[in-house]
């Protein structure tokens, strides 16, 4: 569409063909998966995968539709990402993820967590403006990827844990004594659970520091790190640009074009970028929305109206 | 790395999720973060071993300053390629084993073939159960025993096979570098010749395999205890006629 003056909203277009499915998705939708009483099955074992077409309603989803017509080969075929278009399948099917792009840098001083908000259930975006930057102490949280009722029970968990590892300890929590707990869980139940983290903080002793837990429970410490699908687009961008030392404002700028780059390719990272940067003086969230982030290639200016483009005058429309 | 598909049928082909507990299912994995092949043999002072410092996430080179070889003990090095969180897990029992082992305060302490028959043991063991350790380990140490000091260097994998040899490598290592390793490696090297040929290898796997990286960490283990030098990066050589003009001669571009 080169040369076309028509306004196209920054991230996106919508195309006829997703407005038909959104009439589908009221019928259809599937709510995720279970996050309340039932969330300790995942250290017991979850049950066989035919028992977990149940119509409960996951935090993410207020919806309870009962599913019509499921069966459990449509549930594998939206894990294993989403070619159920292509498939011919409703394009909504599946537990929530969040396709992602997760960010976690040390800067002079601290962290800076960084997230897009988007939540999908399939082709379908369940929640634009999700917050994937958990608390779990005062002093540190984590950023979530994977599985969005995976990552949610085990954050539960761990603040459950550290939550009375406080009490005893009688001071707050280490970052490191946080990021072990998230991959004892990750660890001992890899076979059954799809979560990548990174858990940023900052303590007394070790000051700002922040750790990866991919899938699989691996714990590594490093200077930044990067998660989620849309992390794919960033690892040449930081290979480049990252640099040791970075001050508060340097790297929280640097978080948020970073995370906006990756949503400007990942179709699955979207929405707003949120940051958490934790140091010594305590916790400060921002909140950058989506029509604040700076444009890339071939994005434009958004407009309200092609009206307003008239009006003003210029430029001229495309004639035969 | 196709491992068999879980038997309970609830799965379509290909599906990446690992099978649920349960009665008829059987358990088993996939690795995610791994580590790519580890070298080792012995020398006249003891025992060297090498890897790079990468670990892979699928096809990206994801994590570039990972330690895959740690001392263990006062008399071994453990260098593991395979899912890196079940090196971190073995890493823990180790710890547990050699702390229980200081506590007997006895005046003895394990040596290299007893944490070899620990961990073959473990690995075996879950093997048995379908839930599988999924690494690749070599143990390598002196101590001394009853014909004075000796080298000791064993690998054991993920289905609990297990052998000493004067030259071990994992993964890629198999392949490429136990080739070379058969034709030059002597008995009582000096360490120059040691890591002469340890680097040989190293370049060769850095050429031919697609998932190791430019940086080396190299260990020894002596009498002395045990030594891990300092991540170091290797130069690699390119200035070859054919390679700057592989279809001189040719038609068309191969």
């Amino acid at each position: 569409m080169e040369g076309c003056s028509v306004p196209i909203r920054k991230t996106r277009v919508y195309t006829d063909h997703l407005r038909e499915n959104l009439r589908t998705i009221v019928i259809f939708t599937r709510p995720g998966q279970v996050a309340t009483s039932a969330s300790c099955s995942f250290l017991r074992g979850r049950p066989p995968l035919a028992s977990r077409v149940s119509p409960v309603a996951s935090r993410q989803s207020p919806l309870a539709a009962a599913p019509l017509g499921f069966s459990a080969t449509d549930m594998d075929a939206a894990l294993m990402g989403s070619s159920s278009v292509a498939m011919g399948d409703i394009p909504t099917t599946g537990e929530h993820r969040m396709g992602t792009t997760i960010v976690g840098v040390c800067y002079d001083g601290g962290v800076v967590l960084a997230a897009d908000s988007r939540t999908s259930t399939g082709m379908y975006v369940a929640n634009r403006a999700s917050d994937k930057i958990t608390q779990l102490t005062d002093n540190v949280y984590v950023c979530r990827s994977g599985s969005a009722a995976d990552t949610q029970v085990i954050s539960d968990y761990v603040r459950y844990f550290l939550h009375q590892h406080t009490i005893q300890l009688a001071q707050p929590a280490t970052v490191k004594v946080t990021a072990n707990l998230i991959r004892l869980l990750a660890y001992q139940n890899k076979n059954m659970l799809q979560a990548g983290m990174i858990v940023g903080g900052w303590d007394k002793y070790e000051g700002g520091q922040i750790f990866s837990v991919p899938l699989g429970g691996t714990i590594l410490r490093q200077p930044f790190a990067i998660g989620g699908s849309g992390s794919s687009y960033l690892y040449g961008l930081l290979d480049h640009e990252w640099k040791e030392g970075m001050s508060q404002e340097e790297a929280e700028k640097f978080v948020v074009k970073v995370v906006s780059l990756a949503i400007a390719r990942d179709g699955a990272s979207g929405g707003v970028v949120r940051t958490v940067t934790i140091n010594a003086d305590g916790v400060s969230r921002k909140f950058y929305p989506g029509d604040k982030l700076p444009l890339w290639h071939e994005e434009i200016e958004p407009q309200n109206s092609l009206l307003d483009i008239l009006a003003a005058g210029n430029p001229e429309p495309m004639v035969q | 790395m196709a491992w068999q598909q879980p038997m309970d049928g609830s799965h379509a082909s290909g599906s990446k999720v690992a099978a649920a507990d349960g009665p008829g299912t059987q358990r088993t994995q996939y690795p995610y973060v791994t580590g790519t092949s580890v070298i080792a043999l012995k020398y006249k002072d003891g025992v060297i071993m090498a890897c790079d410092t990468g670990a892979s996430y699928g096809s990206t080179l994801r994590y570039k300053s990972v330690e895959r070889i740690k001392a263990v003990g006062k008399h071994s090095l453990i260098g593991a390629s395979g899912e890196f969180s079940d090196f971190q897990e073995i890493l823990r029992y180790l710890d547990e084993l050699t702390l229980s082992d200081h506590m007997w305060d006895d005046g003895n302490s394990l040596g290299p073939k007893e944490v070899h028959s620990y961990l073959t043991r473990v690995m075996y063991n879950r093997r048995n159960k379908f839930d599988p350790l999924w690494n690749s380990l070599v143990l390598g140490g002196v101590k001394k025993g009853p014909k004075g000091e000796e080298k000791y260097l064993g690998m054991v994998n993920m289905i609990g096979t297990h052998f000493e040899e004067n030259h071990i490598a994992t993964g890629f290592g198999n392949h490429l570098a136990i080739p070379i390793l058969r034709a030059e490696w002597c008995e009582d090297m000096t360490f120059e010749e040691a890591v002469k040929l340890v680097e040989k290898c190293l370049l060769v796997l850095l050429y031919r395999d697609r998932s190791s990286i430019n940086k080396f960490q190299i260990a020894k283990i002596t009498t002395e205890g045990a030594t891990i030098y300092p991540p170091y990066s290797l130069k690699t050589h390119w200035g070859f006629a054919a390679f700057e003009n592989p279809s001189k001669g040719a038609v068309g571009s191969w």
